[in-house]
């Protein structure tokens, strides 16, 4: 979760790997930018660039992760001399003055390392905001995107005993919560022949067309979903804003009851359920 | 399944992106909406999760000028492309009249380009389709990133490594759809050669 720190190797097993390898010239060259303009800053205003050396650590540590997992020692090298150097400055042991003289030598060769400069960049990478949106996107993709949701086994067992002894019930098949991108992240009952991996993604995206549909047509999402089939049912539900519970039940079993049942679940599953960050 | 409509003089296709995981497949369909004159589009629909990985589809109708007197509409979709969505990529393969294989030129995805290129080809032998019969475009990605740090596989590897696995050679196309070079190269192509297909099956 936030705030956790994770290894190289973690970032680097998911599919996350593919979009911060794709995003690292742009990285690299955000970086470059920032630092010029943060070595002119410094020459003026060498209190003020507290946020600047923020900012160029954490991209640091980013291009650190990658250059260690393209096992790309020469990069390594040059981004540990500019790591060493930011932390001498925050902590005091060399001057502005100095700092500016090391690293403005150091840059081009890191330019040279980084490649060409991406055309798509322009001259956005110093306007502040480009600054902050490469940032958010590299801690996003350090989190992991996929990897967002940490269910402890506690609260998964929580959750599956909440599920059977609360909202199963004579007539449900099965039940399943599952997030929005379709990740399983519970299921209970008696279905053995369901492919319940495959369902859930596949839930997910139905869920997401259908309330892109209900956008189309200016609501903001469908209050109810349900599917009815000859023998058996579905039963759509959000939980909170990153959930789903998805209900498989019999035609024995009444809608409204069913309705009840999972409307009551769902307030206490919210309760339990990890709260996702934006 | 193209669809004719010879009252109308309309022929509506469908293309499809196709892909592995974050090879730019959604990046394709935003460049050429940001870049088409807005008259000859619809509005692009995107099924995503709060990320951007795309959930379900992209979607975006365009009108690509007549043909023998007939409006030319072509559907472009995109799928999901990583792995756990193969039901999801199933459905939006369906009825499909041409394909965009979308390569990701990155070295650590030559694996994930080889079992994306398989997984089409399984998935549309489900709908009882045959690659080889299909109007199908390659697009080599994210050469914006040669000469860069990040290590790229050259065209010809690439090349040698699809058309290994593909009856008959097809036309490759190197681009950048974050940058936009290729993209509409791309999207030319397989327009001219779906439509030619399409014709060809309309006179049989």
């Amino acid at each position: 979760m936030a705030g956790e720190q994770l290894g190289v190797k973690d970032i680097f097993e998911g599919a996350e790997k593919v979009e911060i390898l794709g995003k690292l010239p742009i990285i690299m060259w955000t970086y470059l930018d920032t630092l010029r303009s943060a070595l002119k800053e410094l020459q003026t205003n060498p209190d003020d660039c507290a946020q600047a050396v923020e900012h160029l650590q954490s991209l640091l540590s980013v291009m650190k992760s990658a250059a260690m997992f393209l096992a790309n020692t020469q990069l390594q090298d040059r981004i540990d001399e500019h790591d060493s150097l930011l932390t001498a400055l925050v902590d005091g042991q060399t001057s502005p003055n100095q700092f500016v003289n090391t690293v403005g030598g150091l840059i081009p060769e890191l330019e040279r390392l980084a490649g060409p400069r991406p055309e798509s960049m322009g001259d956005r990478s110093l306007t502040n905001g480009f600054i902050k949106k490469a940032i958010r996107k590299v801690e996003h993709i350090k989190r992991g995107r996929s990897g967002d949701i940490v269910v402890s086994a506690d609260i998964l067992q929580d959750i599956r005993a909440f599920l059977i002894t609360a909202v199963m019930m004579e007539g449900i098949s099965s039940i399943m919560v599952i997030d929005n991108a379709g990740t399983l992240i519970a299921h209970v009952g008696d279905k053995v022949e369901l492919d319940a991996v495959s369902l859930a993604a596949v839930a997910a995206a139905n869920f997401a067309a259908t309330e892109k549909i209900a956008r189309l047509i200016g609501e903001q999402d469908f209050v109810l979903l349900f599917y009815k089939g000859h023998n058996e049912s579905f039963h759509f539900s959000r939980i909170g804003k990153g959930y789903i519970i998805v209900t498989i039940f019999n035609n024995s079993l009444s809608l409204g009851l069913l309705r009840l049942r999972i409307a009551e679940g769902v307030q206490e599953l919210e309760k339990r359920l990890p709260t996702l960050e934006d | 399944m193209a669809f004719i409509n010879k009252s109308a003089k309309e022929i509506q296709v469908k293309v499809v992106y196709y892909g592995p995981g974050r090879c730019g497949k959604t990046t394709n369909l935003l460049y050429v909406n940001q870049k088409m004159n807005a008259k000859f589009m619809g509005k692009m629909i995107s099924i995503d999760t709060r990320g951007d990985k795309t959930l379900f589809f992209d979607f975006l109708p365009l009108q690509l000028g007549k043909i023998r007197g007939f409006n030319i509409r072509v559907q472009l979709y995109t799928v999901p492309g990583q792995v756990l969505y193969n039901e999801s990529r199933k459905m939006v393969l369906k009825g499909v009249d041409g394909v965009v294989f979308v390569a990701d030129s990155m070295e650590v995805q030559r694996e994930a380009n080889k079992e994306s290129l398989q997984n089409l080809r399984d998935n549309l032998g489900e709908d009882n389709l045959d690659l080889d019969e299909l109007p199908l475009v390659i697009q080599l990605n994210k050469r914006d990133l040669e000469g860069s740090v990040i290590p790229v596989l050259d065209a010809e590897t690439m090349a040698h490594d699809m058309f290994g696995m593909l009856k008959e050679p097809v036309p490759l196309i190197p681009a950048s759809a974050l940058q936009g070079p290729g993209v509409f190269e791309t999207l030319r192509e397989i327009s001219k050669i779906t439509i030619k297909s399409v014709h060809y099956k309309l006179r049989k």
